[in-house]
């Protein structure tokens, strides 16, 4: 349908996360020295920085996937629909074709005159009354063809409806996977920063205490 | 502080080895934060390098993200205007398939009540000797009315008939017209043996046949007009479909700029922390040996 799409998205992410392996582990060379509030809780830390990043990454793959099936379905679905314009058309131009050839007959039959009693001779008026109206129940069988072939396609243009609506959800549900993800990333870092904030204050209270 | 502007530009390090007296005067082993990995970066103070470079990451990413953007919105602006075509589009078709539905129907009836008037003449009539006066100028009244008609609706412009090719046969029917009726009247001044429920049988089949092939018509026309009016309906889902998929994109977009935005905020201000409590400690560093 259109070039852009979710799964063409490149992560905008920053210098520092861009040199993330894509495993989700922490750089082995960082150009940051290694956090001095180090313990259990940066360890801790850590280890739920690196489940939400996992978190996150499922989540944003099942969206690219999900958006990728939805843009599949609805494209289906307007496949569904053309075919049954198509349907529509047939159904339309079969029925008519009929009609005009009934009606052609018809005219015929007027003009026709009809055997006398004694004649052996083929009525022709009256095969031509009966063909003018046989002609259009023809054309309304044929065109019943068309007709459930419309219908068909109708029930498949509604059935990858929600097939597609339903790849919206699980896309929206993943999205907010994502949004919890971040926002529990940004808590992780959040609550590092403070603590190394935290740190370093008393260090340096102690270091002007030793002074 | 002052080592790192909002705007990404670098100030020259407070310490370092353009300052060999307080180089002398702290040795880096005694200083409290880690060394640096020098080998790292080609010179300069690390920190302030990192904060430089964070902010034109940060710079480039919602430059990157604005660019893309916009360049979806305006996917999005085509697509609306695509969706308003096929709506507009869908409401012609409609109407059009009314009018030649509602014609259609008239015209069933007309072959309908004329189908019946001839099936009751043909009863009433035993002998189908009679000359088709009537039916001659039935089909002559009907000749001359499709010819008004089509001059007034264009119905055969609508079915596809070039305009030139429709003015032709306008003016064809109209001429076989006035010749029916006339050979019509010329028949019933001759005297001719007319049976007059066999030329009103005649003539109502003439008018039943006529009335059932513009029917035709109508039901091909319908048709159409409602093959139009679902491909309509598929340009209108199609253009609805690429522009929610264009809003997802945005939004991913916009989340992943957010995010980004947001982590380097976040690292920026790490970073000034960190340069801070570096002077902070330098400072402090400097004191204690100055005693």
């Amino acid at each position: 349908m259109q070039s852009s799409s979710v799964s063409s998205v490149n992560p905008v992410s920053s210098a520092l996360a861009a040199s993330d392996p894509p495993d989700g582990t922490m750089p082995s060379a960082s150009l940051l020295p290694e956090p001095a509030c180090s313990g259990s809780v940066a360890a801790l830390a850590m280890l739920l920085t690196e489940l939400d990043e996992q978190d996150r990454a499922g989540a944003r793959a099942i969206q690219q996937t999900t958006d990728q099936a939805a843009t599949r379905e609805e494209d289906e679905r307007v496949q569904a629909m053309r075919q049954k314009a198509e349907d529509d058309e047939s159904q339309g131009l079969a029925s008519g074709l009929a009609g005009i050839a009934g009606g052609a007959l018809t005219v015929g039959s007027a003009f026709t005159s009809a055997p006398s009693q004694a004649s052996s001779g083929i009525n022709w008026g009256g095969v031509l009354q009966s063909a003018g109206k046989v002609a259009p129940d023809i054309g309304t069988l044929v065109g019943a063809g068309y007709k459930a072939a419309a219908d068909r396609d109708d029930a498949d243009a509604t059935h990858f409806e929600g097939e597609a609506d339903a790849d919206l959800r699980r896309y929206s549900e993943a999205g907010d996977d994502v949004q919890s993800a971040n926002d529990s990333l940004q808590k992780v870092r959040a609550f590092l920063d403070q603590l190394q904030q935290t740190e370093n204050a008393t260090r340096l209270a102690a270091a002007g205490y030793r002074a | 502080m002052s080592a790192v502007t909002a705007t990404g530009c670098v100030s020259p390090p407070v310490t370092g080895p353009d300052n060999p007296a307080q180089s002398a005067a702290i040795a880096p082993s005694e200083s409290l934060m880690p060394n640096p990995d020098m080998t790292a970066l080609p010179s300069g103070d690390p920190l302030s390098l990192i904060y430089f470079f964070e902010s034109k990451d940060q710079s480039q990413c919602v430059d990157e993200g604005t660019k893309r953007l916009q360049g979806l919105q305006t996917e999005r602006n085509r697509d609306l205007v695509q969706e308003r075509q096929a709506i507009a589009k869908e409401d012609d078709a409609v109407k059009s398939r009314g009018f030649w539905g509602d014609l259609g129907n008239i015209l069933g009836d007309v072959a309908k009540v004329a189908g019946i008037v001839a099936a009751v003449a043909v009863t009433v009539c035993t002998a189908g000797s009679a000359a088709p006066v009537a039916a001659l100028a039935i089909a002559g009244i009907i000749l001359s009315s499709a010819s008004f008609v089509d001059g007034e609706f264009h119905i055969l412009q609508k079915l596809g008939v070039d305009p030139k090719g429709a003015t032709w046969v306008d003016t064809g029917m109209a001429v076989v017209g006035a010749v029916c009726s006339f050979g019509a009247g010329a028949a019933s001044a001759g005297g001719a043996a007319v049976d007059t429920a066999s030329a009103i049988g005649r003539a109502a089949s003439v008018a039943s046949g006529v009335a059932s092939m513009a029917q035709g018509a109508t039901t091909i026309e319908a048709g159409k007009a409602q093959s139009e009016c679902d491909d309509a309906s598929a340009d209108e889902v199609q253009a609805v479909a690429q522009s929610a998929s264009s809003m997802r994109f945005m939004q991913v977009v916009i989340s992943e700029t957010e995010s980004s935005d947001d982590s380097s905020k976040q690292i920026m201000a790490t970073v000034t922390t960190t340069k801070g409590i570096q002077n902070s400690t330098n400072e402090a560093a400097a004191a204690a040996v100055g005693g």
